[in-house]
């Protein structure tokens, strides 16, 4: 029960619009776990670069924000904000005294948020968490003052790109703040390619620009939707970004618990959807290339159709899990070809990263794709998982969400003793509740 | 490896950075007087081994780095001498105008920068612009987007 509530304290990150863009008036802004997303692949890239310990930095990014599950987002220029919201082409107008208290007080709120969010974990999941996030918070580490950075890179790169786009964001003053910020040479690169590419400045280009390239296009994910939730009509679905953020940290819970290695899984989960950047492949289109727009029509408008329609209906999703001996060459022969289209994707999406990066992302995404391990089949598990809980969260809201769906997928693909123990018990709890 | 480098602390940053040291030593304690897993699991490495391992060598490492701080740091003290009061040096809390706007912040070494709370590093492009400045000097943080820095003040 401890492990579900922390799981939908976590979900809420997703829905959490970052309150920095909204006081900009950015349309649809970011999500904060969007944000904490692309932090953590930066972190990845960077430390990567400059011989920093990865694993932990990404640990760290992951954790940096996640205190805003259970406290409101403040920013620096809450306190000055005026009517027509000029403060914003500026620095925030506060004294020394001010911006000391104003950041005690934030240290303190978020402290206590973190605390409860972590309190009834499994011990092990919450040691690990409480030392790394408590190491970013004093920032005397060179690791905490790398995901420091990192965080103010991707905040930098999303104000540019908003920018871009044609929102009214001071990129003037973005950019001399990050130049407050970073002190770390790759950091300082990093601001540089961003000048060259966002001010057109003239420059011989340089590899940090193809990591840069590879983040804007990171980028999509945090605004394209999840086709699952669209089809069923959800307001506002989950974006990729969002959905990769959430398996990540349940798969890094599981992960503490079962003994297996966190910082492979962590980097499994981040990898394991990447190819949504282009892919048009989805579960629909998969399996059921013919009923596509009947599902959809059934699904949205359940009520215009009979209850022997929707058990048809039912019965034919759910033959997808229980398959005649028959179509299983043809379900093969269709996830291959996935796999082959989600291959020359991600190829694509790397093509030009540094080599070292490279063989690393590839490498991980395909032992992912092919479940070549226990801990990719570990995180195919997750993947459903992650699924499943957001499904709930979507029947909490509305009863006539189709959930049998996603109970039979789980039947028939879980197989991990403590995923299934999960499962049992989110089932339970989803009987108590309906 | 990484080469010598000196941190530069006020009295305060480095109280925190003890009581940081006192609470790791008393966690690795902790963590030292349970007794260690078996290396061996039913011939298989022990998970559990692997953890307690990865837990201990974490502590030793923050240990080790708040140690190598403790051996190279120096004090931000104020500067000696009226002429070096009117440059910015570290430690220094610099009033300037930006944009026709004040703005207030402290020079500090790395390890106690956070530009929220008004501290920025020596280290960074702004910090280290503005060091050895005077009060009244227009200092300009490069193009594309420059933005011009005029010291208003300097206190220590």
């Amino acid at each position: 029960m401890k492990r579900i509530l922390f799981l939908r304290n976590i979900k809420k990150l997703k829905k959490k619009k970052r309150k920095i863009w909204q006081l900009n008036k950015v349309k649809n802004p970011e999500s904060i776990s969007s944000h904490i997303f692309r932090v953590a692949f930066l972190t990845w890239l960077l430390a990567k670069e400059n011989d920093i310990d990865t694993e932990r930095v990404i640990k760290m990014a992951l954790l940096h924000d996640i205190c805003k599950a259970l406290t409101f987002e403040e920013t620096i220029y809450d306190k000055v904000l005026d009517k027509n919201r000029k403060v914003l082409n500026n620095f925030p107008k506060l004294t020394l005294k001010e911006k000391k208290k104003y950041y005690l007080a934030k240290e303190k709120r978020e402290e206590k948020a973190f605390e409860k969010l972590v309190e009834k974990l499994p011990e092990k999941f919450k040691y690990e968490m409480e030392k790394i996030w408590f190491e970013f918070c004093k920032g005397v580490s060179r690791e905490s003052r790398f995901v420091y950075q990192a965080n103010e890179a991707e905040n930098l790169l999303q104000a540019l790109e908003y920018n871009q786009e044609g929102n009214k964001i001071n990129r003037k003053i973005w950019l001399n703040w990050g130049k407050r910020i970073f002190e770390e040479p790759i950091f300082i690169e990093f601001e540089k390619s961003l000048e060259r590419r966002f001010f057109k400045k003239n420059g011989k280009r340089r590899e940090m620009d193809n990591i840069v390239d590879f983040l804007i296009k990171l980028g999509k994910l945090k605004r394209t939707v999840r086709e699952k939730w669209v089809l069923r009509k959800i307001k506002d679905p989950e974006k990729i970004a969002d959905h990769i953020f959430s398996t990540t940290l349940i798969a890094w819970m599981f992960a503490e618990e079962k003994g297996l290695k966190s910082g492979k899984i962590i980097k499994l989960c981040l990898v394991h959807d990447l190819s949504r950047i282009s892919s048009k492949r989805n579960y629909f289109n998969l399996f059921f290339p013919n009923f596509r727009e009947q599902i959809k029509t059934i699904m949205n408008r359940p009520e215009e159709f009979s209850k022997s329609i929707k058990e048809k209906l039912l019965r034919m999703i759910k033959k997808e899990f229980i398959i005649p001996h028959s179509s299983q060459r043809s379900k093969n022969k269709e996830s291959q070809r996935g796999y082959r289209e989600d291959k020359k994707i991600i190829k694509n999406l790397i093509s030009r990263l540094p080599d070292n990066l490279k063989r690393e992302l590839f490498k991980f995404w395909d032992e992912y794709a092919r479940a070549l391990t226990r801990e990719s089949s570990f995180v195919q598990q997750i993947d459903i998982i992650d699924n499943l809980f957001q499904a709930l969260e979507h029947y909490r809201e509305n009863n006539d969400f189709p959930i049998d769906f996603w109970w039979a997928e789980i039947g028939e693909k879980i197989e991990e003793p403590p995923l299934l123990e999960f499962i049992d018990l989110l089932y339970k709890k989803s009987k108590k509740t309906s | 490896m990484r080469g010598k480098k000196k941190y530069y602390l006020t009295k305060e940053g480095l109280k925190k950075i003890k009581k940081e040291y006192q609470k790791l030593l008393k966690t690795k304690k902790a963590v030292l007087q349970k007794e260690a897993p078996p290396f061996l699991h039913s011939e298989e490495l022990n998970t559990e081994f692997i953890a307690f391992k990865e837990n201990s060598d974490y502590l030793n490492s923050r240990l080790e780095e708040l140690d190598y701080i403790f051996n190279n740091y120096e004090i931000i003290k104020k500067p000696g001498s009226q002429e070096e009061r009117k440059k910015v040096n570290l430690g220094a809390k610099v009033l300037i105008e930006i944009n026709n706007q004040e703005d207030e912040f402290m020079i500090v070494g790395t390890l106690e920068a956070d530009p929220s709370a008004g501290k920025i590093s020596n280290e960074s492009p702004v910090g280290r612009a503005l060091l050895g400045h005077k009060e009244g000097d227009e200092i300009s943080i490069s193009a594309p987007a420059s933005l011009t820095y005029k010291i208003k003040k300097i206190s220590y």
